[in-house]
C-alpha cells in the first residue's frame, strides 16, 4: 500500500457505469473510491481481488455511519462484451454496493494513463484464446478527486482497512485545518 | 477348456496392468475447489494441489468435464503490477513436488457451464496426463479457497 506524499489531482473523464448513466470525476468527489481494472471473463485475478474488496468494505464500514461515502467501482477494459447489464450482475454478485463501470477505449485509456495503470486486448477469433492485460492493482481516489494511494495485490484485508482508517482519520483532520484558516 | 484360457488371459492382463494401477496411486491431488461465481458466469476458475509421488515428472495435458464446453490450463501472471492470463499447452510435474494451482496463479479456466454451478455443488472434471493416464476429480464449488 503505497500513499502518494503528493496526491495526484485526476482531470475530466467520461464512462457509464451500469445503470447506463455517466460516470466521471464529479461521480468520485466528496467519497472514498477504489478503483479496479479487469474485465468480467477473467476467471481468476478479478474474481480474487472483488472477493477482497467485499472483505474490505466489510471491514471498513463496520459501525461506520456513513459508509455511502465510500465506493467500489469495477472498470471494465472490455466494453466489446462487457455490457451494462452484465457489469451490473457481475458487480451485484460480489457486494450489491459495488458500481460497474466501462467505456469507449479511449476514455478507459484516459482514466488508466493519469493513474499509471496499463491495459490491452488482444481480440483472437476463437475467444478462448482472448488476451487481456490489465493492472492488478487497486488506486484509491480521497474525496477531493486525487489519486491518493496505490495498493498491490496480495490484498491484506486486515492491513489496508487499519491503514484506510487512519488515512481517511488525517484527511478530515487535514480539511478541518484547512476549514479553519479560511 | 475356455473357462480355463479366460482364467489365463484374465491373469496375464492383470501383471500387465498392474504397474499402471500402482502408478495411478503416484499422482494425488487434494482440495480440489471451483470458485463459484454470479450464475450467468460464462467462466470458472478451479484449483488444486497435484502431488506427484512417482520417480518420473508427470505431465498435465488438458482438462475436461461434461459440465463445461472446454476447461483449459491456464496461468496467471503478474509482473511489473500487470497481470495476464496465458494458455498453458502442458503443465509439468516434476518428481516428489507438488504443484499449486492456486489464486493468481496456475487454474483451469472452466468456460461456458452447462449448468449453473453453485456453491456445495460436485464437479467432476477429467485430468489427462502426456502418458495417456486421465484422473476423475470431484471438485467442490465453494465462495473461497478450502
Amino acid at each position: 500500500m503505497t500513499v502518494l506524499v503528493d496526491p495526484k489531482p485526476l482531470s475530466e473523464f467520461s464512462l457509464i457505469d451500469h445503470h447506463n448513466r455517466e460516470f466521471n470525476l464529479s461521480v468520485l468527489k466528496g467519497k472514498w473510491s477504489f478503483l479496479f481494472f479487469g474485465f468480467i471473463q477473467c476467471p481468476d485475478i478479478c474474481p480474487t481481488t472483488l472477493a477482497s474488496l467485499s472483505k474490505i468494505r466489510s471491514q471498513i464500514t463496520k459501525g461506520d455511519n456513513t459508509p455511502e461515502q465510500i465506493q467500489f467501482i469495477f472498470i471494465s477494459v472490455d466494453p466489446k462484451r462487457d455490457t451494462a447489464q452484465k457489469l451490473k450482475q457481475y458487480t451485484n454478485y460480489f457486494d450489491s454496493s459495488f458500481i460497474g463501470v466501462t467505456g469507449t477505449e479511449t476514455e478507459l485509456h484516459n482514466l488508466a494513463n493519469q493513474l499509471d495503470a496499463t491495459f490491452d486486448i488482444l481480440y483472437k477469433p476463437n475467444q478462448t484464446d482472448d488476451e487481456v492485460i490489465h493492472t492488478s492493482a487497486v488506486f484509491l481516489i480521497n474525496p477531493q478527486g486525487q489519486y491518493q494511494v496505490l495498493i498491490t495485490p496480495p490484498f491484506d484485508i486486515e492491513t489496508i482497512s487499519r491503514r484506510f482508517s487512519i488515512l481517511r482519520k488525517i484527511d478530515a483532520l487535514n480539511l478541518t485545518k484547512i476549514d479553519k484558516s479560511l | 477348456m475356455k473357462i480355463v484360457i479366460r482364467i489365463f488371459l484374465f491373469s496375464i492382463l492383470s501383471i500387465f496392468f498392474m504397474p499402471l494401477i500402482g502408478a495411478e496411486t503416484k499422482i494425488n491431488i487434494s482440495h480440489p475447489w471451483i470458485r463459484e461465481a454470479h450464475p450467468n458466469a460464462e467462466v470458472l476458475a478451479g484449483y488444486m494441489e497435484i502431488n506427484n509421488q512417482s520417480p518420473h515428472s508427470q505431465i498435465l495435458v488438458g482438462a475436461r468435464s461434461v459440465d463445461f464446453k472446454s476447461v483449459m490450463l491456464h496461468q496467471s501472471i503478474t509482473k511489473e503490477g500487470m497481470t495476464h492470463m496465458n494458455h498453458a499447452k502442458k503443465i509439468e510435474i516434476k518428481a516428489g513436488t507438488t504443484l499449486q494451482f492456486s489464486q493468481s496463479g496456475f487454474h483451469l479456466m472452466l468456460m461456458n457451464p452447462k449448468k449453473i454451478i453453485k456453491q456445495g455443488d460436485k464437479i467432476q472434471i477429467l485430468l489427462e496426463f502426456g502418458d495417456g493416464r486421465v484422473l476423475a476429480i470431484d471438485f467442490t464449488v465453494r465462495k473461497e479457497h478450502p
